[in-house]
This record gives C-alpha cells, sequence and structure tokens, in this order.
C-alpha cells in the first residue's frame, strides 16, 4: 500500500470479488494471505487500536491476528460467514489475551480504550460486539460504490430525506431511491453474515 | 397481498414516514415487519458509526514483514514433514486431526483463558523462559478445581515423529469414563485430542502431524464419559500451557 488511507482499487470490491478471496484465502491460496492483509488489514488494525492503549500493542496484536488467521484458516468456511468478520473474531481472542496479560504482569486493570466490553472479565469472547459490528459497517460502507455510499451517508450521518439528497447531490430522485434500496441491502447482507 | 417493495422498506428504514396504504399492510404484515426489522437494524449500526473513522489507515508495511516472516517459519518448520504433495508457505495442516468439525460448548474458549490467569502463576515456576524451541521443554500442569492432581507435559521426538510425553499424579481411577489428553488453541477453537491417559502412568502420546506446542499451546487433561460423542465434555482436571 503506497496511500496512507485504506481506499477501495476500483472495481475490486463488491461481492464477487470478496467471496473470491475468502474462497482462495480457505483454500490456502499463496497470494490470498497478503490481498487478505491489503484488503482488511486497517480495520483490523483499527480494532486493535481501538481497544489496546498502546500503538505497539496494537500492531502486535494484528499480526498476531494474521498469523493465526493463515495457520487456521481450514477453519473458516466461506459459506457460514465472511472472511473480515472471521478475522475481527479472531483479533477479539488477540486483544482479550493482551490485556488478561497485562493484567497478570501489572496486577493491575490494564488502561484499554473505551471499547471495553471485550476487556471486561465476564464479557464472552464469542458473544455479539458492538464494536466489530460497526467497524464491519464501517468497512462495507467503505466498499460500496462511491454514489451508493455517498447516498446513504447523507442518509445515516445528515439525517436527509431521500428528495433532500437529490437536492443536494442534483441526482434524480429515483436515481437516489436506487442507490438507498442497493446500497442498505448490500450493508444488511454483510452485517448478517458476519461469522459466529 | 402484494408485500411492501425493497425501496418503501429501506426508506422506512431510515425514518421516512410510509403512507397509510403502507403503514396499513405492515400492521397486518409478520413478514414485512420482519424485513422493516433487518432493515432497521442495519440503519441502527450504521448510524453508530463515526464518519470521521470511515477512511482508516493501512498498517504500515513492517507489520506485514512480521507477519510474512512468522508464516514462512512455519514453511521452514514443516518442510521436512510429510505434506499431501502440495508444496504451500503455509502450516501443512491436518489430515490427521480430527475427521469431524467438534464443536465443544463457547464457553469452553472463556473458561479457558479465566483459567490462564490461576494456573499461569503455577506454571510460571516451571516455565525456564520464552524458547523457539519447543522440544524438550517441559510444563507443568496444574489441578482445575478442588484435588490433588498435578502432572507434567513435554515434547519429545522420536523416529517416527513427535510425542508428548506426560506423567501424572493424583488422578483417581475412573469408572465408566477416561482421561483424555488434548491439545488445544481456545483462540482458534482447536480442540486435538491425543487419546487417553492412565492415571499414575508416564505415557508418550503421538502428536498428529501439524500440531505444535505453537499452534495448539494448551495441554489439558478431561474426564469424558464413555457415550460415544467425541467431543471435549468440557470437564478438565488438569491444565498447563507452553
Amino acid at each position: 500500500m503506497t496511500t496512507a488511507l485504506l481506499t477501495p482499487m476500483a472495481g475490486s470490491f463488491g461481492p464477487v470479488s470478496d467471496a473470491d478471496l475468502a474462497a482462495r484465502f480457505a483454500t490456502g491460496d499463496d497470494q490470498a494471505l497478503r490481498e487478505a492483509f491489503d484488503t482488511y488489514g486497517g480495520l483490523v488494525q483499527h480494532f486493535c487500536r481501538r481497544s489496546l492503549a498502546g500503538a505497539a500493542e496494537a500492531d502486535d496484536a494484528t499480526q498476531q491476528t494474521f498469523v493465526s488467521a493463515w495457520r487456521t484458516r481450514e477453519r473458516f468456511d466461506p459459506e457460514r460467514g465472511s472472511l473480515p468478520g472471521w478475522l475481527l473474531g479472531i483479533a477479539r481472542h488477540k486483544v482479550i489475551d493482551t490485556l488478561r496479560a497485562a493484567e497478570r504482569r501489572n496486577g493491575l486493570t490494564h488502561r484499554a480504550r473505551q471499547e471495553v466490553a471485550v476487556a471486561t472479565p465476564r464479557a464472552t469472547a464469542t458473544g455479539p460486539d458492538p464494536l466489530v459490528d460497526r467497524l464491519l459497517l464501517a468497512d462495507a460502507l467503505r466498499s460500496l460504490p462511491p454514489d451508493q455510499r455517498r447516498t446513504l451517508e447523507l442518509a445515516f450521518f445528515d439525517d436527509l430525506t431521500h428528495p433532500q439528497i437529490a437536492q443536494v447531490t442534483g441526482l434524480p430522485v429515483g436515481t437516489v431511491k436506487s442507490h438507498i434500496r442497493r446500497g442498505l441491502l448490500r450493508l444488511r447482507d454483510r452485517l448478517e453474515e458476519t461469522a459466529p | 397481498m402484494t408485500h411492501l417493495d425493497d425501496t418503501t422498506l429501506a426508506l422506512a428504514a431510515l425514518g421516512e414516514p410510509p403512507t397509510a396504504d403502507d403503514a396499513a399492510h405492515l400492521d397486518t404484515c409478520v413478514a414485512c415487519r420482519e424485513e422493516l426489522a433487518r432493515l432497521q437494524h442495519t440503519v441502527d449500526v450504521a448510524r453508530t458509526v463515526d464518519p470521521t473513522e470511515l477512511d482508516v489507515p493501512a498498517p504500515a508495511e513492517s507489520v506485514w514483514d512480521a507477519i510474512a516472516a512468522e508464516v514462512a517459519e512455519d514453511g521452514i518448520a514443516t518442510a521436512s514433514e510429510p505434506s499431501d504433495g502440495a508444496a504451500r508457505d503455509g502450516v501443512v495442516r491436518l489430515a490427521a486431526r480430527r475427521p469431524a468439525p467438534m464443536r465443544p460448548p463457547r464457553w469452553l474458549s472463556l473458561a479457558a483463558a479465566a483459567v490462564v490467569i490461576v494456573v499461569a502463576l503455577g506454571a510460571a515456576f516451571a516455565f525456564l523462559g520464552r524458547s523457539d524451541s519447543s522440544s524438550g521443554r517441559e510444563i507443568a500442569l496444574a489441578a482445575i478445581g478442588d484435588g490433588d492432581a498435578a502432572g507434567r507435559a513435554k515434547v519429545v521426538d522420536r523416529d517416527d515423529g513427535s510425542a508428548l510425553r506426560v506423567d501424572t499424579t493424583g488422578l483417581a481411577p475412573l469408572a465408566d469414563a477416561d482421561y483424555e489428553l488434548w491439545m488445544m488453541n481456545p483462540d482458534t477453537d482447536s480442540f486435538v485430542s491425543l487419546g487417553t491417559v492412565q492415571p499414575g502412568v508416564r505415557g508418550d502420546h503421538p502428536i498428529p502431524a501439524g500440531v505444535t506446542v505453537k499452534t495448539d499451546p494448551y495441554v489439558d487433561i478431561s474426564v469424558e464419559p464413555r457415550d460415544g460423542d467425541p467431543a471435549h465434555s468440557t470437564v478438565s482436571v488438569l491444565r498447563g500451557h507452553f
């Protein structure tokens, strides 16, 4: 990656290429690990940095996530969930391990960032995690075609109605409704396919 | 009855009020209400996203270098092991592992993580320090719960492959059940059975190809009822960690 921001490569994201990468990862394709890192590395790193106080610890957790994922790739079933969802599940375990190791070393509750759902001893390692859902959805939103992404951003974050979006963007109302429909359905599918 | 189309449901999920006719349909139609609920959940999650975080930085290339280096070690380590013929740079994994997907109850992952805190204190004294070589390093197995059971485990190399040498003390004889030995990794839900353990008898248990103290660092001895269920019973008596 030569750019500082993780921006989708034109035409390379979308249902077909997501599923293709997931399938190739599961079967151990030589290039798939690097591609998974390029595609989802930012997402995993972002999750680890949100959950751990130190950037070095977060980078280590990111590294361990991809190493573990590769070593256990036969356990990833593309039929049952998405590759980013599975990766974040592993990342969550790594974050928990790091926090517990720090507790043992320091004898103190490790200072963690805000999303302490993963840090509390009673948190299940496998239950739903709002942070994971949020990051997966953000990743899905990032990878929508730009028109759908922009339309939904206006609807989600600026609370514009579809006629207002048409006015602001200059697009026909019918086109706006189409972007909303296709984009929201795609986001719903990505959220619902999250690996357990 | 015609159901509401996706566009109508999507707009309703975003909070735009439906027409009177559409609202009336929703009142009477469970299927459309369920579809709407799924979309509303998606919108709810989306609205928790911080828009300024939508573009996340890519990790540094050095993170990739570290990943590639660690994965390459696996390839080197397993190059001399029998493979299925495909040359891969990753770990040669488990034709020898349990064939059917065994899914122990989810809480075992949490229990394993919680117990590590207890076991780590005991194992710390037997822990001779981080070493990249697993062969020869001995770990202590500590009792889970009450009891005087204890044990030791270490990897030994034999002509026909690696084995886990296990000694135990204080395990009571069982009726209609066996002690079973496992190498596990709760992070990846990996539970590999190494066979049964006889109390008080030292045993060398062959380790299946592809299983190492890096991939499955926890050693566990469980009580397995003779019920025909090969999955881990979740009742552990001894556990240690490489």
